[in-house]
């Protein structure tokens, strides 16, 4: 063996793993129509360049050498999995013969954004796209993911190898979708994204309530999906992404409990993703061709900027609220804008949209609808009734700080309310 | 690479909905994807009320009356076709006249030897 | 006429046989195929993949979704399917009871269409 790395060239490899390496792999599922066989090339690659740099000095383009090595790496491999299965040796034979042209920047650019196309297809679970995103295009080891989710990590790896059993089984493409079908698609690619946001920021279970690491990793995502395929509703969701980080300082107190909205240090709020989140939501409703993610943020962005609570401008977010429930009706956007109507026209007003929400039982095991109601008969001093829909949804509630909060005004409720009552 | 395309359906919907697909339609459909050369097969059934079914069990075979499965869409016809991919597949199979009112299950076919 | 055999299998009891025993029962359903064939009664025959890889295509709301898994519930699914030749259902039912499918699941039997009407 030649002269070992050195350390400087050592951290050089390592930075340019961090830097390359998805880039390396997507182009490499490319040329090898393989996931597992890719991802194994890769590290090969990277071995080798640890082996080979010092001795030859790193290449002019590193990323194209790391390719190839990857590509012929892998074509060793079939070879020898060929002298127990001799289908493995035609397979090797074809890769060898299909040298592939050096690519194209775009071409590799287009490699990225396949590979997130894949993961996030359509027909795989939800949960199992979330995972192979992780793993695959954001380099979340299995371990990460499982302890991410609080799964073990034989439950996610076993969630991991069928995800990809089935883009082979099923034929699933390593394409970017034709023009017809981008917004379908990009929709589903956008879920796992919030979804994953979504996780990090209000954990759906556990003591902790949020995983600030899954948020990053999906602003990243978001970033890197703006940057690839600059739509507006991309553009929407990396705003409403950023500008719900924005309120993470002021979101637990001390304790770690939760702090509603209102009652945030806005102080305390990230001024530099607010105005990076708002630029970005300005820019998408000025393209005409948003939808639902964009309009969650123009929420944001109201939220954004005011003060207060009271300064807020609620016209506005009603207003906001209406076009949304005309392009993607539902429950829990009527419930939000029934609370934003309660802070324009008054308690009573909000309340009589609530309890029609809940009449109409859509919203059954939906604890934020309890809490939302709760929290209007609170304050219009119906303390009694306040305090039964309290106890409701604390029966709903699985989640340590949550259900801390509703404990709270249970507490605070009894010690107001006669005990004789 | 092949994939069966499976389409269920209630079966009053499958004739009774203003956006029911007319026999017609099924046949030009049926036309342009045997045009494309993308056809290998495609069958309609009989309702329900026509299926038996078998089964054998510890040695004694019982045939009952009505569809293995008791749900509320049943299977109302397939088509099998060669599609490059799967996203190839989910393009053609949205286009069967009767997956407006039903759905359309796509299921990659599993080679076997002869 | 012409009857589709509809194979349904429980995939996890499949899934659990010894490797030898799963061996066997393909191996008769081949040879069944075969015999089929020989009599001029098998017009096509298929097999699809585990519903691990099926993907469902539903209208809601005008809107087309994809979504993951097999149109219908539970653990006993569609394996594969034969179109017989018969001269009635009693001997369409005879030829399927042959299905070693009939062991593991179940054969739905139906006649196929004969008008012109294809969904």
């Amino acid at each position: 063996m030649d002269s070992p790395a050195s350390p400087a060239l050592q951290r050089q490899v390592a930075s340019l793993y961090q830097a390359e390496s998805r880039r390396v792999l997507a182009t490499l599922i490319r040329l090898l129509g393989d996931f597992d066989l890719a991802e194994e090339a890769l590290q090969d690659a990277f071995i080798a360049a640890m082996e080979q740099w010092p001795r030859d000095g790193i290449p002019e383009q590193p990323r194209a050498w790391l390719v190839s090595t990857g590509r012929f790496k892998a074509i060793d491999t079939l070879r020898r999995r060929a002298r127990f299965d001799a289908s493995q040796e035609e397979i090797a034979r074809r890769l060898e013969k299909d040298v592939p042209p050096p690519g194209e920047e775009e071409e590799l650019e287009d490699d990225r954004l396949r590979l997130i196309f894949t993961c996030c297809h359509p027909a795989l679970p939800a949960d199992a796209r979330v995972a192979l995103t992780l793993r695959e295009v954001c380099d979340l080891t299995t371990e990460e993911i499982a302890s991410a989710y609080l799964v073990a990590t034989p439950t996610m790896a076993q969630r991991i190898v069928r995800a990809k059993n089935k883009i082979r089984q099923a034929g699933i493409p390593y394409q970017v979708p034709e023009r017809q079908e981008l917004n379908e698609r990009l929709d589903s690619v956008l879920q796992v994204i919030y979804l994953v946001f979504n996780e990090g920021y209000f954990a759906s279970s556990g003591e902790n309530l949020t995983r600030p690491d899954l948020s990053r990793e999906a602003i990243r995502l978001g970033a890197l999906l703006v940057e690839l395929l600059p739509e507006s509703e991309a553009r929407g969701l990396l705003a409403l992404m950023l500008l719900i980080e924005a309120r993470r300082p002021a979101r637990l107190d001390h304790q770690g409990d939760v702090v509603l909205l209102e009652d945030q240090d806005r102080s305390l709020w990230d001024q530099d993703l607010i105005r990076q989140g708002t630029a970005l939501v300005e820019r998408a409703l000025g393209e005409g061709r948003f939808g639902a993610y964009t309009l969650q943020a123009a929420i944001a962005a109201v939220h954004g900027e005011a003060t207060s609570a009271d300064q807020t401008d609620w016209p506005q977010i009603v207003g906001l609220y209406d076009v949304l429930l005309r392009t993607s009706p539902s429950p829990v956007i009527e419930l939000n804008r029934a609370v934003a109507v309660a802070m324009r026209d008054g308690w009573e007003a909000g309340l009589k949209l609530v309890d029609a929400l809940l009449d109409d039982g859509q919203l059954d095991g939906y604890l934020p609808a309890r809490a939302a109601r709760a929290d209007l008969l609170r304050r219009l001093g119906r303390h009694q009734d306040a305090l039964r829909v309290y106890q409701e949804a604390l029966t709903l509630s699985h989640q340590g700080a949550e259900r801390r909060l509703l404990e709270k005004r249970v507490t605070e409720l009894s010690s107001v309310i006669p005990s004789s009552l | 690479m092949k994939y069966l395309c499976l389409v269920y359906c209630e079966e009053e919907k499958l004739h009774g909905l203003p956006e029911s697909p007319e026999d017609a339609e099924c046949e030009a459909y049926c036309e342009t994807v045997e045009a494309s050369g993308q056809l290998v097969a495609a069958e309609a059934l009989e309702p329900v009320n026509t299926a038996v079914t078998v089964r054998l069990h510890q040695g004694t075979t019982s045939v009952t009356d009505g569809p293995f499965a008791e749900t509320k869409e049943q299977l109302a016809g397939f088509y099998l076709i060669d599609a490059r991919d799967l996203n190839q597949a989910i393009q053609l199979a949205a286009r069967i006249p009767a997956a407006r009112v039903g759905c359309v299950e796509v299921r990659p076919v599993r080679e076997l030897q002869p | 006429m012409k009857y589709l055999c509809l194979i349904y299998v429980n995939e996890d009891a499949l899934e659990r046989l010894p490797a030898d025993e799963r061996r066997a029962l393909h191996d008769s359903a081949r040879v069944l195929r075969q015999q089929l064939r020989q009599h001029q009664r098998l017009h096509a025959s298929g097999t699809v993949a585990c519903t691990l890889t099926a993907t469902t295509l539903r209208y809601r709301d005008e809107r087309r979704r994809i979504e993951p898994g097999p149109a219908t519930e539970g653990p006993v699914q569609l394996a594969g399917w034969l179109v017989l030749e018969a001269a009635h259902l009693d001997e369409a039912l005879a030829l399927a009871a042959h299905l070693p499918a009939c062991r593991l699941g179940a054969v739905e039997v139906r006649p196929v269409t004969t008008a012109e009407e294809t969904p």
